[in-house]
């Protein structure tokens, strides 16, 4: 009863943690440009992220090795240093946008000056993350991000046609290199490697060993999956309440008066609670994992259980993340401009993180009886060649597109 | 009569470009247009949080501003200038009336009426965009 009360409630806060401002952006767009025929991109990136975080999951539950330590140990030092500054940057532009994403959300429930609610924010996500322990922090982004369940509400409040909702399921393509560019971004919204940092370095946190390997299978697969339908939602009501008006849903409040229109003022609360908590879940996790990759790299003592006397370096690491993320914002750039650019560079920079995780997860000697089944190395491989197709379109389609604005 | 051609290709080039971009800035405009209207009319029934109107209208203006800004400043044909001053004047009205709601948003009577403003300057803009 425990170990079943134990998986529910890691999906509930998986489900409340798996958007971040990257869904809120690209997939409210997806949705109000092409209206459901991008849903399919959707599942492909939520099968892929079910695939890496679970193999991620097992490879540290096996070896005690996070996803970082693999990449050094297989791809080599140099390779290791190119994904380590990459990772680095990338979850520094990726926190960024998260905390300008807390301070626009928090800036849309009280109107409050700007840059006051930015060091609100970060200040706000510090003594959260020093003070409350690991599991904690899961637990409170993960179920109060569950608000943004309003939108699976309204999607069907909504009355979509249904059948066109099935025949965006079903993957089809578009001429247009504005499609192909948001095929990417959701797929990378959905892919974002900070996500299986976090994962894999959580589960060592967690003390996971063999015996878990079934609660990171349930907890990838449902959680990740239910966390997609999310996705769904948004996409859905985007369609239903943009499209027709062809609004370009370019603000963080835009993604809000979704839930509005189908509920009114508790429609419009409940989404910007959901965000509020499922962005600031996100900027916690972009912070952990900078934190995460610096000290696995380094051979740093890491970990939320450990004191902070205990790891100080690991400490100082994810607080200076939240301070320099801090300097980008303050500095007016647009969160929803800074998100983009994260997800595409998240995209191009994948194939290094997930490679590595792959060939570790196929290697018998390293794995034993727990190494990657023939489906899961078909699954394994079949998703590596998506991944790095869609890496390699990430940045020409965002240089045709201006960024996706036509 | 190459020489020419290759000093035309560029500049015709150019003026595509600096066309299209036009183009956007104007969808640009009925869009924000079109979600004023969505906030008005929420207004006009209730359906809103003062605050969120305050925020998310001034997000909106300060676009349609920048927009106006853009349309103003890119050097484009001569045979656009007539548009484009129709798309600066548009944006200028679409900012005004979201600000009237921003400044009053307890005043529903004003927001009904922003709303339809709101709705019928969006349909001109899109017409203008596909105009251009």
């Amino acid at each position: 009863m425990k170990k079943v009360l134990q998986l529910a409630l890691g999906i509930i806060a998986a489900i409340g943690g798996f958007v971040d401002i990257g869904e809120l952006v690209f997939n409210a767009q997806a949705g109000a440009f092409f209206r459901y025929r991008l849903l399919w991109a959707v599942v492909v990136g939520v099968i892929g992220i079910v695939v890496f975080a679970e193999m991620t999951g097992r490879v540290a539950a096996v070896s005690g090795r996070p996803v970082f330590d693999t990449v050094r140990m297989r791809m080599g030092l140099t390779v290791g240093l190119v994904t380590l500054i990459a990772s680095l940057v990338i979850n520094l532009i990726t926190l960024a946008a998260e905390v300008g994403g807390v301070a626009v959300v928090l800036n849309l429930l009280f109107d409050l000056n700007q840059s006051t609610l930015i060091l609100l924010a970060v200040m706000g996500l510090v003594v959260i993350v020093y003070f409350v322990p690991f599991d904690g922090i899961e637990r409170i982004f993960g179920y109060m991000g569950c608000a943004l369940l309003v939108y699976v509400v309204a999607a069907v409040h909504l009355r979509p046609e249904w059948h066109q909702v099935a025949q965006g399921v079903v993957p089809s393509w578009h001429p247009s290199a504005l499609y192909a560019y948001f095929v990417v971004g959701v797929i990378g919204a959905a892919l974002v490697p900070y996500e299986v940092y976090f994962y894999s370095s959580g589960a060592i946190e967690d003390s996971w060993g063999v015996k878990d390997l079934n609660l990171n299978r349930a907890n990838a697969a449902l959680g990740f999956s239910l966390g997609g339908i999310l996705s769904i939602a948004l996409i859905m009501v985007s369609a239903e309440v943009f499209a027709p008006a062809q609004i370009d849903p370019g603000f963080l409040g835009t993604t809000a008066l979704g839930a509005q229109r189908a509920f009114g003022e508790t429609g419009l609360l409940l989404a910007l609670l959901g965000m509020l908590f499922a962005v600031g879940g996100a900027a916690v996790e972009c912070a952990f994992s900078g934190a995460y990759t610096l000290a696995q790299f380094a051979g740093w003592e890491w970990g939320k259980y450990r004191r902070p006397r205990e790891a100080p370096r690991f400490t100082l690491a994810w607080m200076i993340f939240f301070a320099l993320a801090f300097v980008v914002v303050e500095t007016g750039v647009d969160p929803v401009l800074l998100t983009e650019y994260a997800v595409i560079f998240s995209v191009v920079a994948l194939p290094l993180t997930y490679l590595p995780v792959l060939l570790m997860a196929s290697d018998r000697t390293f794995m034993g009886d727990h190494v990657n089944g023939v489906l899961g190395n078909v699954i394994g491989w079949a998703f590596f060649v998506v991944i790095l197709v869609v890496s390699l379109a990430a940045i020409p389609l965002m240089i045709i597109t201006q960024g996706g604005s036509g | 009569m190459l020489m020419v051609a290759g000093a035309v290709g560029p500049l015709s080039g150019c003026g595509r470009e600096a066309r299209h971009q036009v183009r956007l800035s104007v969808e640009e405009l009925a869009s924000i247009s079109a979600e004023g209207a969505l906030v008005a009319d929420d207004l006009a029934r209730g359906r809103t949080k003062t605050t969120f109107v305050r925020v998310h209208g001034s997000e909106l203006r300060a676009q349609a501003e920048h927009e106006a800004e853009k349309l103003n400043d890119d050097p484009v044909a001569p045979g656009l200038h007539g548009r484009i001053q129709a798309a600066i004047k548009l944006a200028s009205d679409i900012g005004g009336a979201i600000d009237d709601l921003r400044t009053s948003p307890q005043n529903r009577a004003q927001a009904r009426v922003a709303q339809r403003k709101l709705h019928r300057w969006a349909d001109q803009a899109r017409k203008l965009a596909e105009s251009v």
